[in-house]
């Protein structure tokens, strides 16, 4: 990149605000897939709207692309650098603009961590639902770029349905002010067409977020199983007799003896085959009603035992466990390859034996943690990324299990996004109409393709899937 | 036009003519495409409408401008029905009584209840982004569409989406066909996060001459724990009714009505069949015919202080979601032809929402009147991305309306 370009960013976001070293560089090389590596040519820390969009307009300037990041906690390579690129971060957009008790709502810099968010509701009897396992550092810029979930949007939705409105940058470094916090868009929906984008119509600076009344009462079950199977088919049967739990989670032995062995140890018991953990909330008569009848389903699918979360400190520790687990994969193997896809619910067991299958016959470590009730599945592989054997093995095993997905009316991603790791497998779910549309869409927006190239929609012979005429070469 | 017909006729294609335009009503997918092929091709202006309850409203004057009315209400099957997943695809030409009651028979609830149900497609609501009474506890219809196949002006089919409660492969551009009133596409089917059907039912309402004397209570009912399946503030039948209604089982049902029962004082407790009639009542206040038909949105904070104004206009009917900022305007004589100094009036009318912190969008009023109220956005760049948006879907501009997204032609 020339000098001249790289004095003029500095001179916008100053010495704190770049980051050139190669050294400190290296941090930046990959989000949470760090199957896929790419060294920056520079990271952007603006601190505010405004320094977003000079940035941006002079990148627009010299036709340099550029990749947005919140804390770099995904898990689908959305924020993998790309070559000759330049990655603008929100890690210095930290602050609360407005909290309005009365209305509900905040007004947040997307660099503002997600737990920090609901903390500082804290007392106001409000919180902000989305909780992504990552929310002790994830942002809430990149809860938008993902549309994240969580174990709790099984009750309130993922990011997508709490986002008000959007101040949002444009490749060329226009600033868009996207609706107020009204009951609904004027005009055409762009904030919900916003949200999960993965970065490629924008770079979102201040975000309007919707605040949820705090339940009164919150029941914490841990329900213990003899094997994962059943586990899975009383969450089919939950969801049949349309219990209404806010989160209802699956954590598999492996799993449960890795949290167990590591720091965030919630009193799992280590010789069950599977835990189904299960939050409850609402009224207190609401909450017993909803306790009583899903007691009966649990113990028809073989229940050993089910514990109940006495105060709220062993809340948090049970959902410390659970929200640490992919963190205490790290004692299994040095890498771990976790995998997000979706099934109709009444197809849970099936999904969940096939994966185990496909990483048994492979001889890969499989552990399983996921949001059972919303049918989004997080088969882990942990491996060593320095055997590329295993690496091949473990991207089949992925493979196969998308295409078993997909196979039983699933989807690719409930949670993390396509990013770079399922751009390969977008052309098995969509025709190469819907992918255009989606081009064309992306292309109103970001003409020249600078914003995330290369990500979500699929290549095609060096050709991303786009309406024809519209670019000869790539 | 004849021969367009003729050549339709021939494919097997119905058609009927409406008001001097003819009317194509295809059964299919592939006839949907063959319809917007050829239109593409003759350069026609085409009307995407269900049975055409909301052509007053989503595009004044255009149902006269079309060239050609496409309706599909002929496609009208159900095509994945998973009660045990919660969820539903239909084709766009269902209606939703059709749909409420198929899921029914799985123990579930649909979104959103709007009036008349017998008489709205599936395809018309989400195109028109209706909500009913029911949004105060289950949200926007645009929450719950979980997927969507629509076909382009060109005649392209394109899906985003899936039939699966979470997913969040590919652009979410359902988002963007919801609401888009028939200016970017034709909806074809769609797929629905479904709600499970509640045991006990309750509506309460609360009767006053003045609003003030109901203002104090509708606040209290905020700070309840109860969540409402609707919570309406009206003046349709003269005097002011603050109506609950609520939907549980058993014990925490009876909490929730006795919570409520003793900051509403209500004069009515309807129970079980009583209360799903009222609360139909209130699904029906969206239905009058001849007047002219608005939306004002506001914060929660200043829904007291609009109240107060509307209270104090003349011959204004208020159907008030308090809960969530939202006031929906009957006003007489605003149909179909009101007056110079009328269409004045709605300026003003406008004017005065706008100070108070509100915003008004027309609904079914007249095309002088919709252009006159035409809600314009502040911030010239999200418009430009609209029409940009609808510029790249819509090159020929087959489908666009000179009212919508907000700019005046």
């Amino acid at each position: 990149m020339q000098a001249r370009v790289v004095s003029q960013l500095r001179a916008i976001v100053g010495s704190a605000g770049i980051v050139g070293d190669p050294a400190a560089l290296l941090a930046y090389e990959s989000d949470g897939l760090t199957l896929k590596r790419q060294r920056p040519e520079l990271v952007l820390l603006p601190k505010n709207t405004d320094e977003t969009a000079r940035c941006m307009a002079l990148l627009h300037e010299h036709g340099i692309p550029l990749v947005p990041r919140g804390a770099g906690t995904g898990l689908s390579g959305g924020a993998t650098p790309v070559p000759h690129g330049v990655l603008v971060g929100t890690a210095r957009m930290r602050d609360v603009l407005e909290l309005n008790v009365e209305d509900r709502f905040a007004r947040v810099q997307a660099g503002v961590v997600n737990v920090d968010l609901t903390r500082c509701c804290d007392g106001e009897g409000l919180f902000y639902a989305p909780d992504p396992s990552s929310q002790m550092a994830c942002t809430i810029g990149g809860n938008v770029a993902e549309n994240s979930g969580g174990p709790h949007c099984f009750k309130y939705g993922s990011t997508t349905r709490h986002i008000l409105g959007l101040v949002i940058v444009t490749a060329t470094g226009q600033v868009l002010h996207l609706d107020e916090p009204e009951v609904d868009p004027l005009g055409f929906d762009l904030v919900g067409l916003f949200v999960g984008c993965e970065g490629m119509f924008g770079v979102a600076t201040e975000i309007t977020v919707q605040l949820t009344p705090s339940p009164p009462v919150t029941e914490t079950l841990l329900a213990i199983f003899k094997a994962l199977d059943p586990c899975c088919d009383a969450v089919t049967d939950l969801i049949a007799a349309r219990l209404e739990p806010s989160a209802i989670e699956i954590l598999d032995k492996l799993t449960i003896q890795a949290v167990e062995a590591s720091v965030f140890a919630a009193g799992y018991p280590q010789e069950a085959e599977a835990v189904l953990l299960l939050e409850i909330e609402g009224r207190e008569a609401a909450v017993e009603d909803t306790v009583e009848r899903i007691l009966p389903i649990l113990k028809a699918h073989g229940l050993i035992e089910v514990r109940r979360a006495r105060d709220a400190s062993e809340r948090r520790q049970l959902w410390a466990g659970r929200k640490g687990a992919f963190g205490a994969m790290g004692r299994i193997a040095p890498d771990l390859y976790v995998a997000d896809v979706v099934v109709p619910r009444t197809r849970l067991r099936e999904i969940v034996r096939y994966a185990t299958d496909v990483c048994t016959e492979r001889e890969l470590k499989i552990s399983n943690v996921f949001h059972a009730g919303d049918g989004n599945l997080h088969p882990n592989i942990s491996y060593d990324r320095r055997d590329e054997e295993e690496v091949r093995r473990v991207l089949e095993a992925g493979d196969l299990i998308m295409e078993a997905c997909l196979e039983h009316g699933g989807s690719l991603s409930g949670e993390h996004g396509v990013g770079l790791e399922k751009q390969a497998m977008m052309d098995r779910l969509f025709t190469p109409d819907d992918l255009s549309v989606m081009a064309r869409v992306r292309h109103c927006l970001d003409p020249d393709e600078r914003l995330n190239p290369g990500k979500m929609i699929p290549l095609r012979a060096c050709l991303e899937v786009r309406p024809a005429g519209s670019r000869s070469s790539g | 036009m004849q021969a367009l017909l003729e050549t339709l006729a021939r494919e097997g294609i119905e058609a009927e003519w409406r008001d001097n335009t003819p009317l194509v009503l295809p059964r299919d997918e592939t006839e949907v495409q063959a319809v917007l092929r050829r239109a593409h091709g003759l350069n026609l202006r085409v009307l995407p409408m269900g049975l055409g309850s909301k052509l007053d409203w989503c595009r004044p004057g255009q149902a006269e401008a079309a060239d050609l009315l496409l309706s599909t209400r002929h496609l009208n099957s159900v095509v994945d029905h998973v009660p045990g997943d919660g969820t539903l695809t239909a084709q766009a030409g269902c209606t939703l009584s059709q749909l409420e009651q198929r899921v029914l028979t799985g123990g579930h609830r649909l979104t959103p209840a709007v009036p008349n149900p017998e008489g709205a497609t599936l395809g018309g609501v989400l195109g028109a982004g209706l909500s009913g009474p029911d949004r105060q506890k289950r949200g926007p219809l645009r929450h719950h569409v979980l997927g969507l196949r629509v076909a382009l002006p060109d005649g392209t089919l394109a899906r985003s989406g899936g039939r699966l409660v979470k997913n969040v492969t590919g652009f979410d551009l359902h988002r963007l066909y919801t609401g888009s009133r028939g200016t970017l596409c034709v909806l074809l089917e769609a797929s629905l996060r479904l709600f499970p059907r509640a045991d006990d039912h309750t509506h309460l309402v609360r009767e006053e001459s003045e609003l003030e004397l109901l203002l104090q209570r509708n606040a209290d009912l905020r700070s309840l724990e109860v969540e409402p399946l609707a919570w309406t503030l009206e003046n349709h039948a003269g005097p002011w009714r603050l109506h609950v209604a609520l939907e549980g089982r058993g014990r925490a049902h009876a909490q929730d009505v006795e919570d409520v029962r003793r900051v509403l004082a209500p004069q009515r407790v309807l129970r079980g069949t009583d209360a799903d009639e009222a609360f139909d009542g209130l699904r029906a206040l969206e239905l009058r015919g001849g007047w002219g038909e608005a939306r004002v949105l506001t914060r929660h904070s200043q829904m007291a202080a609009l109240l107060r104004w509307l209270a104090d206009q003349e011959g204004l009917l208020v159907n008030a979601q308090v809960g969530l900022g939202e006031v929906r305007l009957h006003m007489p004589g605003f149909g179909q032809a009101p007056s110079a100094t009328q269409i004045e009036r709605l300026g003003s009318l406008r004017k005065a929402l706008t100070a108070l912190g509100a915003r008004l969008e027309p609904r079914s009023v007249c095309a002088q009147a919709h252009l006159e109220l035409a809600p314009t956005l502040a911030d010239e760049p999200a418009l430009s991305w609209m029409f940009s948006l609808q510029q790249d879907l819509d090159p020929k501009g087959q489908f666009r309306s000179p009212c919508f997204p907000g700019r005046q032609a």
